[in-house]
């Protein structure tokens, strides 16, 4: 009988363990910038007194007063075109009276919005545009004139008084 | 007689050393594995899109940017010292009154060693926003981003890629 010997083999294995080295990785950050288009008014109501100047122009000449108190600002982010601000009355004036309004560019520009003023308007109770070509952006702190005319030529004198109006401003898409 | 006892004897002797000779025996057998672990960098993001939610805007006219906000999760591991995770963004923002802040928070579970660095813009140049990963893994970390959009900012929408590497320090 033969002697069976078994050799062992002194085995060495090697593993190596693979394991993806991924270091690197992206990502998409998606956007949809809200559409804002704000106004606001800065001040409270307005007083036009036209007593002084009649006063001074002896009570027979039309006259007229201002006020330019007032301050507005708007604000629009998102939109797609040009936006506009009208000015709207809440009932036309008396006969021989005029509220007009002046909406100057004149403040705090932020962004682009380039806006156009359409000098001064005589309100009524049509919608009338006051600044057009509005782009994205904001303008802050901007002048805002009332100018209320009276002639005594044409004016109900028996009126001692004009009751208040309210002036609409809207602010939209052109 | 006495003579064949002995070579009987002894015949039976080397049979049963033969025997043991042949008889199966224990063994000791020595496999030596050698385990190589390479070089670990591996940085995951949870999601690969990530949406902007302006959930705070003005009611009227404010000098501030809009900020919208999103966030998600990432998660890293290095055997190694001396890394870093860079985030860049792959195109400028065409819109210049728009800009991205990111901030990658280590809060999530694991070990190791790993600083976040806070808010940081986003730019085409890659910006540092964890360092000192040593021997470090963490998973489910917040990613935190706001989107700044500045008046006058004229895109309506888009989408900006992020590239977020595990780097060597």
């Amino acid at each position: 009988m033969k002697v069976m010997k078994k050799i062992v083999t002194l085995a060495s294995v090697g593993f190596v363990i693979i394991i993806s080295t991924l270091y690197a990785e992206t990502q998409t950050i998606n956007f949809t910038i809200p559409q804002l288009l704000l106004f606001t008014i800065e001040g409270g109501s307005v007083t036009l007194d036209i007593s002084s100047e009649l006063d001074i122009a002896g009570g027979g000449s039309a006259v007229s007063v201002s006020d330019d108190t007032t301050n507005y600002n708007f604000f629009l982010m998102g939109q797609p075109g040009t936006a506009k601000i009208t000015a709207e009355l809440s009932a036309n004036m008396p006969v021989g009276t005029t509220l007009s309004a002046t909406m100057d560019t004149d403040g705090t520009v932020k962004g682009s919005p380039s806006p156009s003023s359409q000098g001064e308007k005589i309100l009524s109770i049509t919608p009338l545009n006051l600044v057009t070509s509005i782009n994205n952006g904001a303008v802050f702190a901007s002048t805002l004139t009332y100018q209320f005319g009276y002639d005594p030529a044409t004016a109900d004198l028996s009126a001692t008084s004009i009751p208040s109006v309210i002036v609409t401003y809207t602010i939209s898409a052109e | 007689m006495k003579k064949k006892c002995g070579r009987l004897l002894l015949f039976l002797l080397m049979v049963f050393m033969v025997s043991l000779e042949a008889a199966p025996k224990d063994r000791e057998v020595t496999h030596t594995i050698t385990i190589s672990v390479p070089s670990l960098a591996i940085l995951r993001l949870e999601f690969p899109t990530v949406l902007m939610e302006f959930n705070t805007l003005p009611t009227e006219p404010v000098d501030e940017d809009i900020i919208g906000e999103g966030d998600t999760t990432f998660s890293f591991v290095s055997n190694e010292s001396n890394k870093k995770i860079v985030a860049s963004i792959a195109q400028p923002i065409q819109d210049s009154y728009i800009y991205l802040e990111a901030a990658f928070t280590v809060d999530g579970q694991g070990q190791g060693e790993a600083t976040s660095l806070g808010w940081h813009t986003i730019s085409t140049t890659p910006v540092t926003l964890v360092d000192d990963i040593s021997q470090a893994y963490y998973k489910n970390n917040t990613i935190q981003y706001r989107l700044h959009v500045g008046l006058g900012a004229t895109a309506l929408q888009g989408d900006i890629e992020m590239n977020i590497e595990l780097v060597d320090q």
